[in-house]
Order: C-alpha cells, then sequence, then structure tokens
C-alpha cells in the first residue's frame, strides 16, 4: 500500500462586486482542490475538497487581512 | 554474425518500424472526431436572450465553481472561462460566450475528461441547465 509523500493545493478565487443596495460590498469565492503524490509514481490522488472548516479558515483569514490592508498596518 | 544479434536486429527493426507507423497515425489523428461538427455544436451549444456578456460569463464562473471547478483562466474581452474539475479524474472546460446578433448571446461548452474530449450530450445539458438557473438567479438576486 504506497503512502502520502506530498501534495499540491490548487485554489482559484473569484471576487466581483455586489449588486442593489450593498453596491459597495465585494463577493468572495473560493474553490479548493488538492493532488496528492504517494511513495509509488503510478497512484496520484485528485480530490475536490469539500471540508468547511478548510474554506472557513480561510476566510478568517481573509477578513483579517482585509482589516489590516484596510486600516494600513 | 551471430543469429541471436541478427534475430534481435530485425525485432528491433520491426518494432521501430511498427512503432512509427503507429506515432504517424497518431498524428494525422489529432484533428479527427467521432461526430461531425454539427452534431456537437448542437450539444455544446446555447443561446441566452441576454447582451450582458459579464454577467453571462460572472453565471457561468459560478456554475463551474457550482461543479468544483477551480477557474484557470477568464477574459472578458475574449469571452472565455476555462476551469478544470479534479475528483479522482481531471475534467477541463471550456466555455466561450460571444454575441448572437444584436439581441443574443451565444454560449459554447468544450469538456475533456483525462485526455478524451467529452462526446456524450448528456453532462452539456446538465451544464446548460444548471447555467439557466444560474442566470435566473442572476436576474433575480436575492440577498
Amino acid at each position: 500500500m504506497p503512502l502520502d509523500k506530498d501534495q499540491t493545493i490548487r485554489a482559484s478565487v473569484v471576487v466581483f462586486p455586489a449588486t442593489g443596495e450593498k453596491k459597495n460590498n465585494h463577493l468572495v469565492r473560493i474553490s479548493l482542490q488538492r493532488v496528492v503524490r504517494t511513495t509509488d509514481p503510478r497512484f496520484v490522488k485528485s480530490e475536490w475538497l469539500k471540508d468547511p472548516e478548510l474554506y472557513q479558515g480561510f476566510f478568517m483569514k481573509l477578513s483579517q487581512s482585509v482589516f489590516l490592508e484596510g486600516h494600513k498596518i | 554474425m551471430n543469429p541471436r544479434i541478427v534475430k534481435l536486429t530485425v525485432l528491433v527493426a520491426v518494432c521501430a518500424t511498427f512503432g512509427g507507423c503507429a506515432a504517424t497515425r497518431s498524428q494525422k489523428e489529432v484533428l479527427a472526431t467521432d461526430q461531425s461538427q454539427v452534431e456537437q455544436r448542437a450539444y455544446q451549444t446555447r443561446v441566452f436572450d441576454t447582451t450582458d456578456k459579464e454577467q453571462t460569463l460572472r453565471a457561468v464562473i459560478a456554475t463551474l465553481q457550482d461543479f468544483g471547478c477551480i477557474i484557470d483562466r477568464a477574459d472578458l474581452v475574449l469571452g472565455v472561462v476555462s476551469g478544470t474539475k479534479l475528483d479522482g479524474y481531471q475534467l477541463r472546460i471550456t466555455v466561450t460566450v460571444r454575441p448572437r446578433g444584436t439581441t443574443q448571446l451565444l454560449v459554447r461548452a468544450n469538456a475533456q475528461l483525462q485526455i478524451k474530449a467529452v462526446s456524450d450530450a448528456r453532462p452539456y445539458q446538465n451544464f446548460f441547465t444548471a447555467l439557466e438557473r444560474s442566470m435566473f438567479l442572476k436576474a433575480h438576486e436575492v440577498d
């Protein structure tokens, strides 16, 4: 049974302006995938990451980052 | 000359010849398809009664994300969005949006699963059904 060796995370982030009343807001959407290489090069796993925690983690960091940038810290 | 060496040389020559033929044949089939262009266009294309290219491209992006795709590139000027889905397999899809007359937009999707073009109409139907829904939601955005 081959063991997981390393992985590549693929992410795409789409940002677009909101419409209507919240015109100054922006909507952000991220999608995550990963490719896992194992000790046997014939076996490579690829999957769509669906764990909500990963996405929550990203948005928490993004919120903090936007705050820091906004306050020029 | 050693008969074993002669045999081996002949074997190598035969393999090289057939291998060469296979390579030449596969090169010639680079642009080959198993369906007519008209058939392909029929299930890969839909027309929408809108001229808002940007909103349509945004709906395409959102729909691809709904299917679990990573957006590899998007270009408003050319009207093209490409995405990849990895989920035990690799699905690559490119969607183009261009004007059709003065009141409509033409949307065409091309997908490739692993190294083979997707020539079954159903996945495209599913994509367009989801896109239609997304366009409807876009038109009547719920906060």
